[in-house]
């Protein structure tokens, strides 16, 4: 989630869910909030019924529509467009010029104020790009956006280095300048390179009409929408934003996010009570598989990956490049030295770099979708699926069976049989014959393995609010059914067994893993306690349980899984995440004893800014947390986000040399992760695309950009082939817009709910939303078979004729959108067509994340025409 | 009245019963929604077991009347129709309960139905009024059996007395069927709670009046017998013929009768049960007694249509509650004026 | 820290005893009377509370068919479906126009869950002849699966269309109002599930206030549309039927969420209805002798 990273420091929502009950104006966009995330919707409906305003921008009118107060509709794609309206809006209005509170946060928590280099221009000048552009690497130069005199490194793990500096060291250097004065800036704002003053040419032309033009919302309910938050925010009040997939899946989904960051940026909403952005995230613990990544270019805990592309040569190289001189991430060293303590133990030392040598270092982006097409290019020989469905999940779902063709063997660790197992014998012929495919000629070996249910092994989930909640085993897994756990503790063990004799350096690295978990049971089951006691971190090589990040040290004497988990698992007797004591009724609400959030169990993020400049909580109804001056120190309801004894007063004193790490922020700079403590509205880096979000058309459109000359993305990524072809803009051929999303009743691939017959039956068969007035044009009926095409594939299923969907009004064009869940497919109870067989592969540029949410098609009535069975079904 | 589409007015916490008159007005109005035309009721799974049922019962219990009005008239010439009466009273009541527990979709527990006495329940009602009507039409039948073979008083006395309680069982049993579909939440049967009992209770006298007649001419009896009964028959297909255009005009005012209407329903009960059970026999008999002309083959051709005309008229009902239980207007119109 | 006082007891003890009290507020007595109140308001249409009943009582699926009637897949209550959240689509505005603006809480896409009233009195208790229908000592009505024989009486009483005959096992079945998970001091697998406590189980009594104010503040929200259905003397008690133990708040006329305005007790008709069927047996009676006396 480089878009909050980038803005606030860290890649994860700034809020908790319970805390959604004290907003006074909840604003759900990008995400179906009711339908996906129901338990925690149920904390929306508790700020409601306290009186909150509840808004929902969405293509559709959604069950989450149905609950709220107002409902935006906005044509999928356009939600920049949306919200930099509301900024325009906002810096614009006689509300936030007049009223102090906004002009004290936001000169204060943000660098709001900060001067910019000189040669930034900004896409109001350039009708679309922005300074720097080199269109032959179809990347940025990011030099100019940087601060004055400054070199800014990212926020992120995974961008430390500015893809375009050719001289780490003159970066390095230029990066020392923080740790000798405060970032230029100017607090009246009135400097023309001020973020402030960039702000408002940047967004002046987002007017309330264009908004209309672009997103095709009213402006009547545009206005509505930006009057309620201004009127929600200020000292005594505060309004949330939740947003999901419906803003990721697009090739500007970063930026989306970006610019609900700003929005809660300028109305003073971040690190208070009710404020905050809470990113609602997908799978039960898909935050706890970002933190601990699966992800190919982080190390656990947000630490980068050592790249071929980079400076990582050595480890002292890599530490070196990779270690701002402020903020937080100063303390780097010490997490990657204890992270590599951790896995290898007493084979590292500082002698041979700690083994950094043994990490693998990554060539390209090695994310799902180039992976995909590198399997069907057969780069890619072998495959293990745990717990993923990529027939059905996977974009542009015919190339991926044309892949999965082409594999030698893969193996698919699953509860059921899912689309992608038995994609060789029951998948359509026609979705296969990129490869020639049928049964007979699919050379691929699979293993199918059993995996065991939640319920029938111990862990902990990490969910959307950053709290881990332990599980306890209920049963045995039933027969060879195992635990992932497992599988992948005695596949180490077994390939520590084979190499056990090897004396190949590149199988070093596994001979001396640190593998030792104990086992327990008939099944010999690892102990997931004991894994998460790594995680948290010991001392080494006593093994005594540490309780904080702050103990790490960078001299091999601690080792640490992830350290933004220390704090987890405190002591040997205490699993701080299987604890479960809520607050009584009338207790602060933060529950801190029920569970653990990283980091350090604080709850709400960036907390320092729910009090003034001064340390005076910014009014009795939103009091969280303060500065008790006699204590000298930091307290209230939560743990403070912040150096817990530095006082607001606290001016680094550059005088007496150089300032390293949160030293170097005063008192009153709350974003600690970043390099300058303050939230950035302006990006100087770390990410690829903009400094500013910029509404850009996504990748298919049926219309030219109505803002800019630039149609798309700059950077975008594509990869424009014959069996991924893109649709030109507003072709003819493919003139409907669509989007595809979830229904409450399924879980994503569905093959949980597909195969529970009564959840099965709640939504039965795959099925297409369309707007009754483009059934009257083609004479479709509710119910009626339709046929949905793209220049990847076509697929059939029933119309359900809804005024739930409308037609928009954008640029003077009516569009049409139709929507298409797309949990089906030809396994369970419940069946429908692959609606992945219709998209394409393309990736927003920091994230590579596909446009799902928006593409264009076309749509006839009838039925498919298919030589085998396969999914049509009567 | 308020427009239509003007803003919702509070439908609002509901007064009760007595105050409620004056509040109707400012509810919005029932405009015909129905939930996509789904029914709100289960439709009862009553059918052709149970219309044998409420055919047979009441010529059981009406013919247990019959018989003792025709006792009580003293009449030597009335003995026929009070024995077989009795005899018929008794044939049904062994029948009629079959049918009723080869309804049950867990028969062998029909015993259950004598677990308890349930007065709100007319289902329980008729269990026990049937095991009591079963009981002395029983013993009746016995003493009439003994009365018939050993031609003594005493036994005509005892059966005279058993009969009594007998055709006050008799009654509810020709009757109760109807309050049994009445005392449901089907519209049509609701409804017609009160016109039911009254119509399945003249049909079950037509029917069994209808049966005594063929009786009566096939084992010979004297042509006093058969006088009487056609005049019996005439009188009843008359009060028939006006009960059931009364139940119509209610059913058609209260805007029920379109299951009625539907085809096959509509022919059954236009020339099934209306043109067979009534208007034949009314023909029929009436001209017969009218005229005084009279012919065998015409009665038991009229008491044959009586009968066949009585068994529509069970189904019909039946089955046209079941529809009228799936037609959501017309539930929502009937809870609505309720 | 202020610590829930019973939040020990959740962690340390596998077995809670009155759980309903951590989980909906509500200490289950045998004595009292207990009910749901559903407030339509608040729910979202996420149907947990169909599928926590499914598999609490272990019931199977229906058909699987798309019904088109907007996300109403499941059609109705059944023998095998206790719940069903009901789903009503209504946007378009009276210029024609979509909805934009919309009423606080829900509105536009009306969304409920139904279920078996647990009427007092109630018509199918009344109408069945076996006692297999009774009330239990937590004032709800329930099938005993041992004692009904499957005359399907009870069907056509309900006013609701609740109850069902099961064609396989030859039974009337209904929610139970979790009558053995009440027994156990744990609250009705649906309200359970529900995450937005739009169906609320506890003491009636404490329900009838609660949702009274519900619908007072809902007024001051301005939802002048809102109101009881089910509540004594609100609509839907009606006609002899003092009360529904579970109960709803609705915006929209009854029919809406295919529930009759104002059902009635059928038993009240059973007296009348049979006098009427005597005196007509007794009218039989006078035309028999007036029949039977002449030549
Ligand atoms: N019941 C259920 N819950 C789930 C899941 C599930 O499959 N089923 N999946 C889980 C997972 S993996 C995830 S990632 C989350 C996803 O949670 P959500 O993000 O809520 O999921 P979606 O339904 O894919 O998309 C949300 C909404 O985005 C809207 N949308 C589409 N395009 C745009 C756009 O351009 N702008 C805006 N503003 N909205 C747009 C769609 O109409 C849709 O209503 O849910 C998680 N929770
Ligand atoms: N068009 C379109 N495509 C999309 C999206 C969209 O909105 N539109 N959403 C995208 C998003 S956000 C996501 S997250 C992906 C999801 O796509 P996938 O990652 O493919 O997700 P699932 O279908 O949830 O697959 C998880 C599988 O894991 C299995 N499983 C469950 N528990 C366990 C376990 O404990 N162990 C193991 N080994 N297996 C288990 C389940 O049976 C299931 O089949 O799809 C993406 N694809
Ligand atoms: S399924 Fe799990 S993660 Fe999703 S809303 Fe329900 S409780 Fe939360
Ligand atoms: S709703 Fe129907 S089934 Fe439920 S108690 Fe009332 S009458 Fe009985
Ligand atoms: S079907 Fe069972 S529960 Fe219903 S009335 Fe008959 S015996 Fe009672
Ligand atoms: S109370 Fe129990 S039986 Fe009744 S609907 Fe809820 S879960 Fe089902
Ligand atoms: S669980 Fe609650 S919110 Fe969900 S459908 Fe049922 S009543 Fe509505
Ligand atoms: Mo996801």
């Amino acid at each position: 989630m480089p878009s909050l990273g980038a803005t606030f420091g860290r890649g994860a929502a700034t809020t908790t869910q319970w805390d959604i009950a004290n907003a006074d104006c909840v604003v759900i966009m990008g995400s179906n909030m009711a339908e996906n995330h129901p338990v925690a919707f149920r904390f929306v409906m508790q700020a409601k019924e306290k009186g909150a305003t509840i808004i929902h921008a969405d293509p559709r009118f959604t069950r989450t529509s149905a609950l709220c107060d107002i409902y935006a509709p906005v044509r999928a794609g356009s939600d920049i467009a949306f919200l930099g309206g509301l900024i325009n809006y906002i810096i614009n209005s006689e509300r936030w010029q007049n009223d102090p509170f906004f002009h004290e946060y936001v000169v204060n928590y943000t660098n709001i104020a900060t001067i910019i280099e000189d040669d930034f221009k900004d896409a109001s000048e350039l009708d679309g790009l922005f300074s720097g552009w080199e269109a032959e690497k179809l990347s940025y130069n990011v030099d100019s956006w940087q601060y004055r005199g400054m070199d800014i490194p990212a926020t992120l793990a995974e961008a430390y280095v500015h893809p375009s500096t050719d001289d780490p060291d003159k970066m390095i250097e230029k990066q020392q300048e923080l740790t000798r004065r405060l970032p230029p800036s100017d607090p009246t704002l009135k400097n023309p390179k001020c973020v402030y003053q960039i702000l408002k040419r940047h967004y002046a032309p987002y007017t309330p009409e264009m908004v209309e033009r672009v997103t095709g919302c009213p402006k009547e309910t545009f206005l509505k929408v930006a009057e309620t938050l201004l009127k929600n925010a200020g000292r005594e009040r505060t309004g949330a934003w939740c947003y999901a997939v419906g803003w990721t899946h697009h090739t500007t989904g970063v930026q989306m996010i970006r610019a609900a960051a700003i929005v809660q940026c300028l109305l003073g909403n971040i690190g208070r009570p009710g404020g905050g952005i809470l990113a609602l995230r997908g799978h039960c613990s898909i935050q706890g598989s970002t933190d601990v990544p699966t992800l190919y270019n982080m190390l656990p805990g947000y630490l980068p990956q050592p790249s071929a592309m980079k400076p990582h040569k050595s480890f002292g190289r890599y530490v070196e490049v990779e270690t701002p001189p402020t903020g937080w991430w100063h303390n780097f060293p010490k997490y990657i030295i204890s992270l590599l303590r951790a896995w290898y133990g007493d084979a590292a030392s500082p002698h041979n770099e700690w083994r950094y040598q043994w990490i693998p270092k990554m060539v390209a982006d090695h994310s799902q979708e180039p992976m995909m097409l590198a399997i069907a290019d057969g780069l890619i020989r072998g495959l293990l699926l745990i717990g993923q469905n990529p027939v059905v999940g996977g974009h542009n779902s015919k190339l991926v069976r044309k892949g999965l063709a082409n594999l030698e063997w893969m193996v698919v660790r699953e509860t059921f049989e899912n689309e992608t197992a038995s994609f060789w014998y029951k998948s359509p012929e026609e979705d296969t014959n990129g490869a020639g495919a049928r049964a007979q000629d699919i050379q691929t070996e699979i293993f199918l393995l059993p995996a065991a249910l939640p319920g029938e092994k111990e862990g902990s989930f990490t969910n959307t609010q950053r709290l881990l909640q332990w599980h306890d085993k209920i049963v045995d897994p039933p027969g060879d059914c195992r635990s992932d756990l497992w599988f992948m503790f005695h596949l180490g063990k077994r390939l520590k067994q084979l190499y056990a004799d090897s004396h190949a350096p590149e199988d070093e690295p596994i001979k001396n893993l640190t593998w030792d978990y104990p086992t327990q049971g008939a099944q010999d089951e690892p102990s997931a306690d004991a894994v998460l006691k790594e995680i948290n971190g010991y001392t080494w090589p006593e093994r005594k349980q540490i309780d904080d990040f702050k103990e790490l040290k960078d001299d091999g004497s601690t080792a640490c899984g992830v350290w933004i988990y220390t704090g987890a698992y405190p002591r040997a007797d205490f699993n701080h995440a299987r604890s479960r004591k809520p607050d009584a009724p009338d207790g602060p609400g933060t529950h801190l004893d029920w569970g653990f959030a990283w980091p350090s169990n604080r709850r709400i993020m960036y907390n320092r800014a729910s009090a003034d400049a001064d340390g005076k909580p910014w009014s009795e109804r939103k009091r969280y947390m303060w500065w008790d001056a006699d204590k000298q120190q930091w307290t209230g309801k939560d743990n403070p986000d912040f150096s817990s004894s530095k006082a607001p007063s606290y001016r680094p004193d550059f005088t007496q040399g150089p300032k390293k790490g949160v030293d170097a922020h005063d008192g009153k700079s709350p974003f600690m992760m970043s390099a300058d403590g303050k939230a950035w509205i302006f990006v100087p880096s770390g990410l690829k695309d903009a400094p500013l979000p910029t509404h850009y058309e996504p990748v298919e459109s049926p219309v030219r950009n109505p803002m800019y000359r630039q149609q798309d993305n700059p950077p975008v990524k594509k990869w424009a082939r014959s069996d991924n072809v893109y649709h030109d803009v507003g072709d003819p051929q493919y003139p409907y817009v669509i989007t595809t999303y979830r229904l409450t009743e399924h879980h994503s691939g569905a093959i949980p709910t597909r195969f529970v017959p009564s959840l099965a039956e709640l939504q039965p068969e795959g099925f297409a939303e369309i707007p009754p007035e483009l059934a009257a044009e083609k004479n479709i009926a509710n119910l009626d078979w339709i046929v949905i095409s793209t220049a990847r594939g076509e697929i059939e299923g029933r119309a359900l004729v809804t005024e739930r969907l409308r037609p928009f009004e954008i640029a003077g064009r009516r569009i049409y959108q139709i929507g298409m869940p797309w949990h089906f497919g030809w396994q369970g109870y419940a069946t429908g067509d692959v609606v992945n067989v219709l998209s394409a592969i393309v990736g927003d540029p920091n994230t590579t994340i596909h446009e799902g949410k928006a593409f264009t098609c076309n749509l006839r009535k009838g039925r498919l025409q298919l030589s085998s069975q396969g999914v049509a079904q009567s | 009245m308020e427009s239509l589409n003007s803003e919702r007015a509070p439908y609002g916490r509901q007064p009760k019963p007595a105050e409620r008159r004056g509040v109707d007005s400012t509810r919005p109005r029932y405009q015909g929604e129905t939930y996509y035309g789904q029914p709100v009721l289960k439709p009862s799974h009553y059918g052709q077991l149970i219309a044998s049922y409420l055919f047979i019962g009441g010529i059981a219990g009406a013919s247990q009347i019959i018989a003792t009005i025709a006792d009580w008239t003293g009449d030597r010439r009335n003995r026929f129709i009070t024995r077989a009466g009795r005899y018929l009273s008794l044939g049904g009541i062994i029948v009629a309960p079959l049918f009723l527990i080869a309804d049950l979709r867990t028969p062998e527990r029909w015993y259950n139905m004598l677990r308890i006495f349930r007065r709100t329940s007319p289902m329980s009602i008729g269990s026990w009024t049937l095991t009591a009507f079963g009981g002395f039409s029983g013993i009746t039948a016995l003493l009439q059996f003994l009365a018939d073979r050993r031609r003594r008083a005493p036994y005509r006395r005892a059966a005279r007395a058993f009969a009594l309680p007998a055709t006050g069982a008799g009654a509810i049993v020709a009757t109760y069927t109807g309050t049994l579909l009445g005392s449901t939440s089907t519209p049509l049967w609701a409804r017609a709670s009160r016109f039911l009992p009254a119509l399945f209770g003249i049909s079950a006298a037509a029917t069994s009046t209808a049966a005594l007649t063929l009786a009566a001419h096939a084992s010979g009896a004297s042509r006093i017998t058969a006088r009487r009964l056609e005049r019996l028959a005439a009188m009843i297909a008359a009060i028939e013929f006006l009960a059931s255009a009364a139940l119509d005009r209610h059913w058609e005012r209260a805007n029920l009768a379109a299951p009625l209407k539907e085809t096959p329903t509509a022919t059954a009960y236009r020339a099934g049960y209306k043109g067979l059970g009534i208007a034949v026999p009314l023909l029929v008999h009436g001209v017969s007694v009218a005229t005084g002309r009279r012919s065998r083959r015409a009665s038991m051709f009229a008491a044959a249509a009586t009968l066949i005309g009585g068994y529509f008229l069970r189904s019909v009902i039946v089955h046209a509650g079941r529809d009228s239980a799936r037609r959501p207007e017309d539930y929502f119109q009937v809870t609505e004026a309720d | 820290m202020s610590v829930h006082p019973r939040a020990l007891e959740h962690t340390e003890s596998g077995v809670i005893p009155q759980e309903a009290e951590l989980t909906a507020g509500a200490t289950i007595e045998p004595g009292r009377s207990y009910g749901f109140f559903t407030d339509t308001t608040l729910c979202i249409g996420c149907k947990a509370c169909e599928v926590a009943c499914k598999e609490w009582n272990e019931l199977p699926a229906e058909e699987f068919k798309l019904t088109g009637h907007s996300y109403d897949n499941t059609g109705a209550l059944s023998a095998t479906t206790w719940r069903h959240v009901t789903f009503v689509e209504k946007l378009s505005e009276t210029n024609g126009a979509r909805a934009m603006n919309l009423q606080p809480f829900q509105s536009n896409w009306l969304m409920m869950s139904d279920v078996c009233k647990h009427c007092s009195p109630a018509p199918c208790l009344e109408a069945c002849p076996t006692g297999a229908l009774f009330r239990t000592e937590f004032d709800t009505v329930v099938v005993q699966q041992d004692i009904c024989n499957g005359c399907g009486y009870c069907v056509p009483a309900c006013p609701f269309g609740v109850v069902e005959l099961n064609v396989p096992d030859g039974k009337a079945h209904k929610c139970t109002l979790c009558y053995d998970r009440l027994k156990g001091g744990l609250e009705p697998a649906c309200a359970k599930a529900c995450p937005t406590d739009s169906i609320q189980f506890g003491e009636l009594s404490a329900l009838h206030d609660r949702a009274h104010k519900r619908v007072e503040s809902l007024h001051a929200h301005g939802r002048s549309d809102a109101y009881l259905y089910g509540a004594p003397d609100t609509a839907g008690a009606t006609n002899g039927i003092d009360r529904l133990n579970a109960f709803f708040l609705l915006t929209d006329r009854p029919e809406v969420y295919n529930l009759p305005p104002e059902p009635s007790l059928p038993s009240r008709r059973v007296l009348p209805s049979l006098l009427t069927g005597l005196a007509t047996m007794a009218g039989i009676a006078i035309a028999a002798i007036v029949a039977l006396v002449g030549e």
